[in-house]
Formats: C-alpha cells, structure tokens, sequence
C-alpha cells in the first residue's frame, strides 16, 4: 500500500513540475534539460521503489503510473474544462506579423526561439505569419497569410520551441 | 513508383477491435496494482505459537514479503522457572535461512550446526524465563517465487520440545 501512496504523490509531484515548468520545458530539452530529466529519474526511482528491488514492486509503480496517466487523459476527454487544468492552455505568440511580448515573457519564449521555430516551417519572414500559437506540448503551430486566409489548419507544426 | 505515407482509415470494428485491445492491456497493468492494494505482495508478517514439554514458542515470521525488502523474523522461547545452566536450542529449515540476506542474529548464536536440510542454533541460557531472539534481514535478491511451510523448533535435550510451522510467501 505504500508503495501505491508513494506512486501516486511522485506521479502528481511529476505532473506539477512539468506544469509549473511551462510548455517550452515540456518540449525542449537543451543540455541542461537532460541532466534535470536524469537526476529526476534517479530521484523519482529513489522515491518510489525505495530500498525495494523486487520485480514486482516494478510492475505495480510501472501499471500505476500507466493507470494514472490513461486516468488523465480519460478526465481530459470527458471534461473538457479540466483539460486547461491538467494540460495547459495555446498561447498566441504572434498574431498579424507582431509578435505579442507580453505572451512571449510569459511563456519564456524569446524572439530567436520564434524565428527558429518559424525557419524549421519554412517561413522567411515574420510578415508571412498570420498566427503563431504556442501548443499545451509545447509546439508551435504557424498559420501563414494565404492557410490562414481560407481558415485553414497549418500543414504541419514546427519542432517544439 | 509512389509510396503512400498516409495510412488506409480505420473501419469501426477495427477500431472497436483496437479499443479492447487497449483495454484488455489496461486490465493487466490493474492487475499488479490491485494485487498490491490489497497486500498480495506483502509486506506481510504475523505470529504462531506453539508449546510443549514446559516450553513456550512464539514466532514472529514473514507471512509475504518480497525481494530485498525487510522480513522481520524473531522469536521468543519461555520457560517457567528459566532454563538453569541449559543453552536454548532451537532447529530451523535451512530452506527458510537460505532464502533470507542477514547480518546476524541478536544475541548471538554460542554455536551452529548444519545437517543440509535444518540449521540448529544454540543460545546460551538466558537471565530469566524467556528468550527473545531477532533477527536483522532482509529477502535475498535475485528470488524466485516460492510459497512454503516452514519450521522452527525448540528442543528439551534431543527431542522436540514445541514447533511452529509457518507459511512464508516469497515474491520475486
């Protein structure tokens, strides 16, 4: 019983760093990223199992965990409301050709990162975007003048900021 | 020649078909967990008491426990009037020994005999009428699952004074 206690609080206690951390966090991952992704998962083993090495120790946190995140995703699709809870929300970075900085402080997004983003999508100039949006995963959704003109969805997303 | 890219759309049973599949999937990751929350996989631990020939045994033993965790094992042998000058001899299965990881026994076994299949420990005589013996251990790793009797006896001179037989459950 426990060990499901100890499962269960490490798993919110996950869910929230990655929302406290914000969408580009979740995404991105630099250098720095994979060593707080290697110490979390030493720390979150540790916590977890404990001095517990037995086999099934492991598939009771590996079926809890499983269980938990498919409990997600069900409360997200039966309430869309608790989606802005436990996902997050789009953010618009750039809206006619001007980027909106106050959302862009916000999401700790800076202007190279958008330009990088809008250059993986093939963009040449800020102009040519009608509205960039920053995804709940982290990933950048671009509409271009001419597929935002006919209410289009974007052809494919940029690589996570 | 053209390659598609795009995958052919789902029917609905084949799409009712994945669905179960997920959910049979699901059921076998509940499984372990519901296992576990009802204390299937131990750790768990209980007492048994036997008697005979003046003397009294009670056993504190694993009931289930896993690998590498701690398995509480103790026991108590009494006497009225207290032993004298004679050691606490106690007989235990090997099989149970073998499957535990331990530093030592507290007090400290005055001797050790093995004859394959039980492990004798002799104890020097206590100040009073009971023993109390512990030992600090843990489930050997890299185990097996196993679900057996056991058994530990308090001897008068060679014979049997009182045994407990109990039932340890060891997960892998």
């Amino acid at each position: 019983m426990q060990l499901i206690l100890r499962t269960v609080v490490i798993f919110l206690a996950l869910w929230l760093v990655l929302r406290v951390a914000g969408k580009r966090q979740v995404a991105q991952m630099d250098a720095f990223d994979l060593v707080t992704i290697i110490v979390l998962g030493g720390v979150v083993t540790q916590g977890i199992l404990q001095e517990d090495y037995s086999l099934v120790s492991a598939l009771v946190a590996i079926g809890l965990v499983t269980l938990l995140a498919v409990g997600l995703s069900v409360l997200t699709w039966r309430f869309p409301g608790a989606d802005k809870i436990i996902e997050g929300e789009p953010t618009i970075l750039l809206q006619d050709g001007r980027p909106d900085e106050t959302a862009m402080r916000a999401e700790r997004v800076s202007m190279a990162n958008l330009l990088a983003a809008a250059r993986e999508h093939g963009i040449r100039d800020l102009e040519e975007i009608d509205l960039a949006v920053l995804e709940a995963d982290g990933a950048v959704s671009f509409f271009t003048r001419r597929t935002g003109e006919d209410d289009q969805p974007p052809e494919h997303r940029a690589k996570a900021l | 020649m053209a390659i598609q890219t795009l995958p052919e759309a789902m029917t609905g049973s084949e799409a009712t078909r994945a669905r179960n599949m997920r959910r049979i999937g699901l059921a076998l990751f509940a499984i372990p967990v519901v296992a576990a929350a009802f204390g299937v996989f131990g750790p768990r631990e209980t007492t048994g008491t036997a008697s005979g020939s003046g003397y009294e045994l009670t056993v504190h033993y694993p009931q289930a426990t896993r690998s590498s965790i701690v398995a509480p094992f103790s026991f108590t042998v009494t006497k009225a009037g207290g032993f004298g000058d004679d050691p606490v001899i106690v007989r235990l299965d090997r099989a149970f020994v073998d499957r535990l990881d331990f530093q030592n026994w507290y007090p400290v076994p005055s001797a050790e005999a093995n004859d394959g299949r039980q492990v004798v420990y002799e104890f020097d005589p206590p100040v009073g009428d009971s023993l109390e013996v512990s030992l600090d251990a843990r489930t050997g790793p890299n185990q097996g699952y196993s679900s057996d009797d056991y058994h530990l006896t308090v001897l008068d001179g060679d014979r049997d004074a009182a045994t407990v037989t109990f039932h340890t459950v060891f997960w892998p």
